[in-house]
């Protein structure tokens, strides 16, 4: 029943952590138990290899935890894709039904609620507190494996730093590292300190890989997260959709000017049509953020700890700028860049929430590329894979919103010859360029006598007659019990 | 950042050593003792044994030779004394030694020619008398499936071993180098282990009918290079200038599918199959095919929708041997397509593309690897030996942008003929502080000036302006900078402390 909390990225499992260093008169076991919550969630999987199925079901455990407002906040990943879900709490054997009110896969936190108010009742609220200093005590919460009672382990903190966030595994935020056993169940619990909320677990190393090493969400992940879902909806991380290069090798600040005292690093790819295209140019050096000094391996000093510099840019909004001084031809200058999510990366990430989308076309089955996709089918395939790594590098994506795959030949007397086609990138149809799934349902919508489909790197064309496609739809349907011909996502 | 986008791309260094230039031809299997060879009181004047000593350069550090290896081999001698082993045999010797049987007379002994591809080198001995007395086989061209052959061996007491063995299958197929298709028998064999292992002669009626290139023990399964391979590697190289099989520079696909066959407008009463790639500048090319064209014959011969044609001795054969196995570079092929549903007759002059005029060289052999080495930064030439240094699975675990350009080597510059240039490996030096991620990156340009091959590096240094070496990188960072000043300086103590003798390596 845990197991698929562990499902996350290889080595990682998921955590929580909950404890009061001594009992100082603020940290009452008895009392932060109360607010402790067993999330038990139900979710549905879409199935790539058949996208017209509703998917798999799988049920997983987690933790939550009871703040202001008689909400619960949780992991994304515990309530992602979820169907049905139900909370406990303890000492209480009556399950109560929840729903998602709010949820961020980049970050990985959701916010439950329960429409039986019955359920708050005596349970107080617990608060936040700031990020914990390294080697202070602190203590986790939650339900992990091992038992259904809630469980405490203690540690301390390890390191603050910035780390990817597996549920996506495309997103990185700043953790904390703490050295309580985090288990699986743990996830979504929380990490006390001195009666406050100082964390929540949420991933971890598994033993084989390495020893005590647990990660939680801090504080200002969780306070960004609440202030962004103010509005009433999620408006995700803004993004400087930039890279850069340290500024360490004494030829590189040589050439750009600088002096040595180990501040700077250079921009060496700004992502077209994001925040900082337009504003920051390859070749900039960056000397600070918002006042912050940026040293030559790109980090700033925020709260007493030297973090990556873009965790500046982690606490902003939608709309906000952040103040940039650059050095551009040997000129100092202040550049304000506003700032924005950037959207083409998510292909690369994992995705959530989402009905499986492909259009069925006789027996041809077409999806768009994801990374979904690729851990369905594998990525023997060079000319995908290409597309996949290089879709953000090579920007690939202003050209091409979306990769569009023959993903599968369904076996019939229409496609016999066509199997060979399979897990190919479709170029065009009939002279038209497939910049997305709509436009290939679009090109396939047309009257012709042939659809003619072109591929990357292929020469032969795939080519269909329309009388015998058509003859051929019903049977396939029928044959292999395709609900739908085509699900496009929801229509806006 | 809600992205890892900070994260510089980190290749792996380029240092994982493999040794698959190394593998040894036969995978033989101990069976003892349950093999029918049969002793012949045919003596062995026609084999002899040749040892080889082996030595590859490093592709990483190509200033260094990795440590020797030997093989062994039975070659088979040929009229005018020259000794035909398989090139995976002698590939990168530095040293070949002959020793016949009985006598156990030895002699030195060069390598004359050699085609990887189709896995063929002969060997003349340095002792020019060292050969006279002995037998040369002749070679029989008429073998085909169903016939009885023998696999000769040597036993320890250098008396003749043969092992009767029968001829399943006659097919194009792989080679071991993977770069072109060629006739291949396929043998049923119980194969017992000797010493000499690497390459046997494979004879019916005392003339050689090809050389036994793997064997499988578990299956009892051989594969041979068959005679008319042999035949043509030996009238190619009959002239004293070695040439190649050629090619014709086109792909191909199946023409079973009814709907493509419609749409390529392939008349009713004709067979044959689709032109799927002409290579820009191939023969194909040249001799006015198009993408899109019904190929239905060659030379006169009927292709089959699959490509294939009715060969009188193996019936259907595919279309490679037609073209690559029984023609020669130069030679004149007639093709006929239909194009739009109108017959075409086209004349193609056959030609070879070598390995050397490849962007990304599918193999490098015998030949020291050009580098240049500047301020602690290695370039070096892209080359699949190259990649291979990374292991079996190289594709997955090579640098994935070098992998990309070598799998669409020819989409990349196909007017131009030239090399990529990437940073093999970061020395650790003052001057190379925090560029150790960048092994594997493609330089593309230095002081402005674009690096196509090896010695524009030189060309590119001579070109600095301004007081610094400016290096842009098909990567991120795409600039970076080394300081002449430190990079002279360093240099001796560089040389000294990685042992490298010469700074570099240019043909």
């Amino acid at each position: 029943m845990l197991n698929n909390f562990m499902r996350y990225f290889t080595y990682l499992s998921l955590a929580i952590l909950f404890t009061s260093s001594f009992l100082s008169a603020a940290e009452n076991p008895a009392e932060i138990r109360k607010s402790v919550i067993r999330i038990t969630c139900v979710a549905q999987n879409p199935d790539l290899k058949a996208p017209w199925n509703p998917g798999n079901l799988s049920k997983g455990r987690g933790t939550g935890l009871v703040i202001a407002g008689n909400r619960i906040l949780t992991n994304a990943h515990v309530v992602s894709n979820s169907r049905f879900l139900t909370v406990e709490r303890d000492g209480d054997p009556k399950p109560y039904t929840a729903q998602v009110a709010f949820i961020a896969h980049d970050c990985d936190l959701a916010l439950i609620e329960v429409p039986d108010a019955a359920f708050f009742k005596g349970l107080p609220a617990l608060t936040f507190g700031g990020i914990p200093s390294i080697d202070s005590n602190v203590g986790v919460y939650g339900y992990p494996i091992g038992g259904d009672r809630l469980s405490v382990t203690r540690g301390v903190v390890s390191r603050v730093d910035f780390q990817t966030y597996s549920h996506s595994g495309i997103d990185s935020h700043l953790a904390i590292q703490i050295d309580a056993p985090i288990n699986p169940g743990n996830s979504g619990g929380p990490v006390m300190q001195n009666g406050k909320v100082i964390g929540i677990a949420f991933q971890g190393y598994s033993g084989d890989v390495a020893q005590n090493v647990g990660y939680m969400i801090p504080v200002p992940v969780i306070q960004r997260f609440l202030k962004d879902i103010e509005d009433g909806s999620y408006d995700r991380y803004v993004d400087l959709a930039l890279s850069y290069f340290s500024l360490i090798n004494p030829a590189m600040r040589k050439a750009y000017g600088l002096k040595e005292d180990n501040l700077g690093v250079v921009v060496t790819s700004v992502v077209p049509e994001a925040s900082s295209d337009g504003y920051l140019k390859v070749g900039d050096v960056l000397l600070s953020a918002d006042g912050r000094l940026i040293d030559s391996e790109g980090s700033i000093e925020l709260n007493g700890e030297r973090v990556d510099m873009p965790e500046i840019v982690e606490r902003k909004f939608k709309g906000d700028t952040i103040a940039m001084k650059i050095l551009r031809d040997k000129q100092e200058m202040v550049v304000n860049v506003p700032l924005k999510p950037f959207v083409p990366y998510l292909m690369q990430g994992n995705s959530y929430e989402m009905k499986a989308r492909y259009v069925v076309f006789g027996g041809l089955v077409f999806q768009p590329l994801s990374k979904d996709y690729i851990e369905t089918y594998g990525s023997a395939n060079f000319r995908i894979r290409y597309m996949f790594d290089q879709y953000v590098n090579k920007s690939i994506f202003l050209e091409r919103p979306e990769i569009v795959i023959l993903s599968d030949v369904l076996a019939d007397p229409s496609t016999t010859y066509l199997g060979g086609f399979r897990q190919s990138i479709v170029n065009e149809i009939n002279g038209e360029k497939i910049r997305s799934l709509q436009n290939l349902a679009d090109a396939l919508a047309k009257p012709a006598k042939i659809y003619v489909i072109k591929l990357e790197g292929e020469g032969r064309p795939l080519v269909l007659d329309a009388a015998i496609t058509k003859e051929a739809q019903p049977r396939i349907s029928k044959r292999y019990n395709i609900t739908a011909d085509s699900y496009l996502g929801e229509k806006n | 950042m809600t992205h890892s986008f900070h994260l510089l791309s980190k290749y792996l260094l380029l240092k994982f050593p493999t040794h698959l230039a190394f593998t040894l031809c036969l995978s033989l299997l101990l069976l003892v003792g349950c093999s029918p060879s049969e002793k012949s009181t045919v003596t062995n004047e026609s084999i002899i044994r040749v040892n080889a000593t082996c030595q590859v350069y490093d592709p990483i550090r190509p200033w260094l030779k990795r440590p020797p290896i030997s093989r062994q081999a039975i070659g088979t001698i040929l009229s005018n004394n020259r000794i035909l082993v398989t090139a995976e045999m002698v590939t990168n010797a530095t040293y070949i030694e002959l020793e016949k049987p009985v006598s156990a007379a030895k002699s030195s002994a060069q390598v004359e020619f050699i085609d990887y591809e189709s896995n063929l080198a002969l060997l003349k001995a340095d002792d020019a008398d060292f050969l006279n007395k002995s037998k040369p086989l002749e070679i029989d061209l008429g073998t085909k499936s169903g016939d009885d052959v023998e696999v000769w061996q040597l036993e320890d007491n250098d008396s003749l071993a043969r092992t009767v063995g029968k001829v399943n299958t006659v097919e194009v197929g792989p080679y071991p180098e993977g770069f072109g298709r060629f006739l291949v028998y396929r043998l049923n064999l119980s194969l017992q282990y000797r010493d000499n292992a690497a390459t046997l002669p494979v004879v019916r009626n005392n003339k050689l009918v090809g050389l036994l290139f793997r064997y499988d023990g578990r299956n009892q399964n051989g594969a041979v290079i068959a005679a008319p391979v042999i035949a043509h590697f030996l009238k190619d190289a009959a002239d004293g200038a070695y040439e190649g099989f050629p090619r014709i520079g086109l792909g191909f696909s199946s023409l079973r599918d009814p709907q493509l066959r419609s749409y390529a407008k392939k008349p009713e009463d004709v067979t044959g199959i689709y032109v799927n790639k002409v290579v820009k500048g191939g023969p194909g090319d040249l001799g006015g095919l198009q993408e899109g064209d019904v190929l239905a014959r060659v030379g006169g011969q009927d292709l089959d929708p699959d490509g294939n044609y009715i060969d009188p001795l193996y019936g259907k054969t595919s279309l490679e041997h037609l073209v690559s196995g029984k023609n020669y570079v130069g030679d004149t092929l007639t093709l006929s397509v239909y194009r739009d549903g109108k017959l075409l007759e086209k004349k193609v002059k056959l030609s070879r593309k070598n390995a050397d005029d490849f962007l990304s060289p599918p193999y490098t052999y015998d030949k020291a690897p050009n580098y240049v080495v500047y301020g602690g930064l290695v370039f070096l030439e892209l080359s699949r030996t190259l990649l291979k240094t990374f292991g079996n699975d190289w594709v997955s675990t090579a640098p994935q942008k070098l992998v990309y350009i070598d799998a669409f080597q020819d989409e990349l510059y196909p007017d131009e003929k030239r090399r990529i240039i990437i940073i093999g490996q970061v020395l650790p030096t003052d001057g190379t502080l925090s560029y150790g991620n960048l092994s594997g990156s493609v330089i593309t340009k230095i002081n402005g000036v674009e690096i196509k091959e090896l010695s524009d590096i030189n060309k590119g240094i001579i070109a600095r302006a301004g007081g610094m070496d400016e290096l842009q990188l098909d990567d991120d960072p795409s600039v970076i900078y080394l300081d002449p000043l430190v990079v002279s300086m360093e240099t001796d103590k560089l040389q000294k402390d990685f042992g490298i003798p010469a700074l570099e390596r240019l043909k």
